[in-house]
């Protein structure tokens, strides 16, 4: 039993020195460059945002779920927090899609995707049947939580960050997904820094 | 667009240069000429008594419009202060809450005794006053010189965090370019992330209305208290926000609105200067936010929050101290920041008193940066050991270039499970095992100790699991597994 304890320590030990010493050699906060050859769903990850490379056709295809911003805002991650600062350099050449935050616009994607109308709204404000497809919109409204904006580069950009190396992004178009853990209440929720 | 000629110009760079000193805070506050601006601000403002007339079903409401006079002016030393006399003024919170809220801040109560229980006021809408938002002349201004105006207030206060470009104009996309033709004053570096971190009223009253559904008793700024189960300080998080609250609020960063598109009191200042207008009835409004950062007006009453912390930066002017409180204010609240990390509830234990620091400090700690610092404070070796974690996987991240671990760790839970024989819930303890991921930030340096699911087996599994939050299989655009070909 006690060696037992004496290797559990050794293991626990040994794992965080052994991480320590791998990040010390390599610990570089230098700009890097999305891969110019880079398929469509590769992804890179700067702190807590993942920036992953989609089609322009996807856009076409999540009618609802997202809306253009006239003006697009350069702060990728909402808060006001430094660990939430992952910034576009410019906004030259940037369309800027956000996720829809409302039931609704969720509802009438699912009910378009299978080819029906919305239902009609009660006298209460309330969609009549809500109940419809009710898994699959909670679903979605889940992927959406921790969905942030979609970006269409028309000219090179990058994503700044004043602590995580910058990510140079070539022209296309980027969804930027947050990371995600557990709280103590056995919740999932974005990561915050 | 029109071009400016050299007299708005220099009359532009003159007022935003005004404006970046507020900013900076050195203007000395003068309370004097506060009285006098707010005595403006109440000149011939009415509000509407309520009497009671009558009793019983032929009980009446009569309403008469009233004068107000000169108010009681209280002077608060902090954005928390602020916060506590705001709801005691309207009727949320009792006196004794509120010192027994103070306590909880470490704050000087003085300012308690005099404040008094007052119905909102809203100021400036009298049509013979100038008010800004409906004068005809708004749409002149936002026609000429208001754009190229509001582009050399971003280019000055250099705010890139959230400028963003019109697509109307190529002038506007070239910051640069405009600021070397207008030469308009550069601010001390960093001056918005001051602002940002420095947690003014409108920061306690934004992270109130944002957040929804998650602990309202850790969103009180940055400011450290000492018992987050005190129960005045929960009635306090409570305090709702209505839309006459807005309207008596006057706020500096808000109606300052550096970021913003629409009009704001620096373009009012301009107008009033080209125009020649310099009598105080009419440019209190600005002339008020120079010198106070939040004033909020009641009928007899007005609070107003014009002192400036003490703040401690480092190197990069970021707010930090490693000793102590990185901003105090005045009446003692304080507020704790590493290298621009704002510390929060566990501020005051993770800079000064490390020893106090618990396993549940850190367990019940949401952010993962102060998290992260806790546990460095803690020791990993010995946070780990105490928490009994076992290495259940480790392997070479080789997008990262890290090694990463993943750990269990024994807990005990509630779970509420139906009981068929008694025909309802009941609340069961249950041992898990929780697992985690050690990691480490390629950037940084830094070691992360983050949460995954219960059934994650591997550090690979922890990483997918971590990364795929948004995808759903009913969105064709969700249904691609992040691939990572590269991290920072």
């Amino acid at each position: 039993m006690a060696t037992a304890t004496l290797e559990k320590k050794t293991s626990i030990t040994q794992t965080l020195s052994d991480i320590a010493e791998a990040v010390e050699r390599i610990k570089n906060d230098a700009p890097q460059q999305f891969p110019e050859a880079a398929s469509i769903g590769d992804a890179v990850r700067q702190g807590d945002i993942y920036i992953q490379l989609i089609s322009e056709s996807d856009l076409d295809t999540m009618k609802y779920l997202y809306n253009r911003v006239d003006t697009p805002v350069l702060q990728l991650a909402p808060g006001n927090t430094k660990g939430s600062r992952h910034v576009l350099e410019s906004a030259d050449g940037v369309e800027m899609y956000l996720p829809a935050d409302t039931d609704e616009a969720v509802m009438r994607y699912v009910f378009a995707k299978h080819g029906e109308k919305l239902p009609a709204k009660r006298t209460n404000g309330q969609f009549g049947w809500s109940g419809q497809y009710f898994d699959e919109r909670k679903e979605v409204e889940a992927a959406l939580t921790l969905a942030g904006p979609i970006v269409r580069l028309t000219k090179p950009n990058a994503v700044t960050h004043p602590e995580h190396g910058d990510w140079k992004l070539p022209c296309g178009t980027y969804r930027i997904v947050f990371q995600r853990t557990v709280d103590e209440q056995e919740r999932i929720r974005r990561v915050l820094d | 667009m029109a071009r400016l000629t050299q007299k708005q110009k220099t009359t532009v760079v003159k007022v935003i240069s005004r404006w970046a000193h507020t900013f900076a805070g050195t203007r000395p506050v003068n309370m004097d000429r506060i009285a006098k601006l707010i005595a403006c601000a109440y000149k011939g403002q009415t509000y509407v008594e309520r009497t009671y007339v009558g009793k019983g079903e032929k009980r009446k409401i009569k309403r008469r419009n009233r004068l107000v006079g000169m108010p009681t002016i209280h002077e608060v030393k902090s954005p928390i202060a602020f916060d506590i006399a705001q709801a005691v003024c309207r009727g949320y919170l009792s006196k004794s809450a509120a010192e027994n809220i103070c306590k909880q801040f470490g704050m000087d109560t003085s300012f308690i005794a005099n404040l008094r229980r007052d119905t909102l006021l809203t100021i400036g809408q009298r049509y013979s006053r100038y008010n800004w938002s409906t004068s005809p002349l708004l749409s002149m201004w936002k026609a000429t010189i208001a754009p190229a105006v509001s582009d050399a207030i971003r280019v000055a206060l250099d705010p890139p965090d959230r400028w963003s470009s019109r697509n109307d104009d190529d002038e506007r996309k070239t910051p640069k370019r405009f600021t070397a033709s207008f030469d308009v004053p550069k601010m001390p570096q960093n001056i918005n992330t001051y602002y940002l971190q420095n947690n003014t009223y409108s920061q306690l009253t934004q992270i109130r209305q944002e957040v929804r559904g998650a602990n309202a008793l850790r969103i009180i700024g940055n400011f450290y208290y000492n018992d987050p189960a005190n129960p005045d300080l929960g009635r306090l998080t409570h305090v709702p926000w209505s839309s006459n609250a807005d309207n008596a609020m006057h706020d500096r960063h808000e109606l300052a609105d550096v970021w913003g598109e629409r009009n704001n009191y620096m373009d009012a200042e301009i107008l009033c200067h080209l125009m020649s207008v310099t009598d105080l009835n009419q440019t209190w409004a600005y002339e008020l936010m120079h010198e106070a950062s939040n004033v909020m007006t009641f009928n007899r009453h007005v609070l107003v929050l014009a002192d400036r912390p003490t703040i401690r930066t480092n190197a990069d002017g970021e707010l930090h101290c490693e000793d102590g409180p990185a901003v105090t204010w005045a009446d003692g609240a304080k507020q704790y920041y590493v290298s621009g990390h704002a510390l929060g509830l566990l501020g005051k234990k993770i800079v000064e008193t490390p020893e106090a620091l618990t396993l549940r400090d850190i367990r019940d700690e949401p952010n993962e940066e102060i998290k992260r610092l806790a546990i460095e404070k803690y020791g990993w070796n010995r946070y780990l050991a105490e928490i009994g974690a076992t290495v259940l996987d480790r392997r070479e991240n080789y997008v990262d270039n890290t090694v990463e671990a993943l750990v269990s760790i024994p807990d005990n839970i509630s779970r509420r499970s139906w009981d068929h024989t008694r025909r309802d819930y009941v609340v069961n303890e249950i041992r898990i095992e929780k697992r985690k991921l050690i990691l480490a930030c390629r950037s940084t340096g830094r070691q992360y100790f983050l949460a995954v699911p219960d059934d994650v087996r591997t550090c690979e599994e922890g990483q997918r699991w971590m990364a795929n939050g948004a995808n759903s299989e009913h969105v064709p655009a969700f249904t691609r597994t992040m691939r990572l070909v590269g991290a920072s």
